[in-house]
């Protein structure tokens, strides 16, 4: 029964490990709302590659694919730089399309302005408050 | 503003209102900001709405904004902070769209920052004598960011969650350039800290929801504890290698 224990401690562990360094690439670089998602997919897809090998533990996992699976090490690798670059690659996206969509949104509004004036534009006097108003 | 320059005045005044499917309230919203705060500009970011939230505002004679897509809380308030940014706003005020906040505490929200007392005013469910209708996950949840906040910056805020907020120009600046997407609040507070500004929070009253159904589902509650406690310390070790350079 601690061996269970222990299991589950090292794989919500190495989730975490592997989310907090993808969460820090998310935020230097990407800084969008899919952010978290993908690093809970990277994450999760990383302790299934890593831990999946291993009889003993997440860890060990670590230490034995390199000595005996070339293999699995060369998947590995391949996963964490393409899953890297395909995030950085989506939320780039993400975050171009929402840039352009918030420029719309600003765009449209000056359009119509000068289409037909709003009656939001109030007078100056109204627009323009001092302290002692307030 | 322009107008305001030409005159010689001291502020002006945007009152933002970020909306997503709010055509039942946005209207009593609008009509409360104008009786209690009428010398302010109000402008409507409908959020890619279904129902007719756009229209509604319109009709009420303020600006309106519409993303042609939902982008979320966050993208909807960096839009108003766009726009007041370009319009030369000195002061920006969120209200949400769903009637919550009490608009009979506008001014004292908006006061310390006309006073020069602080950059973002806060106002806090949890300083005033009016009750805060909440559950118990909810306040435990919104109690873990303060003594997060508190951890990492020195300071207790005791609302890091409220979305009643005023800021002055520096802040409309500094945001409309970056401003956090998912459930930004606590993470704006952070930036805030770390940047020097001055907050401060004020008591203000929170109205029950009459319409519409609140966002935070539970997991979506799990979510947002998870993606705001990993986004307030990134933005933490942000700030720290920003201001060494």
């Amino acid at each position: 029964m601690t061996e269970i224990y222990f299991h589950i401690f090292e794989a919500l562990a190495t989730v975490l490990l592997f989310g907090l360094v993808s969460q820090l690439v998310h935020q230097e670089v990407l800084r969008d709302k899919y952010g978290l998602g993908w690093t809970v997919v990277t994450a999760l897809f990383l302790f299934r590659v890593i831990y999946y090998p291993s009889e003993t533990g997440s860890f060990s996992g670590i230490f034995l694919f390199w000595r005996h699976e070339v293999i699995l090490f060369t998947v590995t690798f391949v996963a964490i730089v393409a899953g890297t670059f395909l995030t950085v690659v989506l939320t780039r996206y993400s975050k171009d399309r929402r840039e352009s969509i918030q420029e719309l949104a600003l765009l449209r509004f000056e359009m119509n302005s000068m289409l037909e004036p709003s009656p939001a534009v109030k007078p100056i006097e109204q627009e323009s408050v001092s302290r002692n108003t307030v | 503003m322009e107008n305001s320059k030409r005159t010689g005045s001291d502020h002006s005044i945007l009152v933002i209102i970020p909306a997503f499917n709010e055509q039942a309230s946005i209207g009593q919203v609008i009509d409360e900001i104008h009786v209690n705060l009428p010398q302010a500009s109000i402008v409507v970011v409908n959020d890619g709405s279904k129902d007719k939230t756009a229209e509604v505002a319109g009709r009420k004679g303020v600006f309106v904004l519409s993303h042609l897509r939902n982008l979320g809380i966050g993208s909807a308030v960096q839009t108003g902070l766009m726009f007041a940014r370009r319009k030369g706003y000195e002061i920006a005020i969120q209200v949400d769209g769903d009637g919550q906040h009490y608009p009979g505490d506008l001014k004292t929200l908006v006061t310390p920052v006309l006073e020069g007392e602080a950059d973002l005013v806060i106002g806090s469910r949890f300083r005033g004598a009016g009750v805060f209708f909440s559950t118990l996950p909810r306040r435990i949840g919104i109690f873990f960011f303060s003594c997060l906040l508190y951890v990492l910056t020195g300071q207790w805020i005791s609302d890091p969650t409220s979305g009643f907020r005023a800021m002055n120009r520096s802040l409309i600046d500094r945001f409309a350039d970056r401003y956090p997407m998912d459930y930004p609040e606590p993470e704006v507070l952070m930036s805030v800290c770390r940047f020097g500004h001055r907050m401060k929070e004020v008591p203000v009253s929170m109205k029950p929801r009459t319409t519409g159904v609140s966002s935070i589902s539970f997991f979506r509650a799990v979510y947002y504890m998870l993606k705001v406690t990993y986004a307030i310390i990134m933005e933490s070790v942000r700030e720290r290698e920003l201001q060494s350079t």
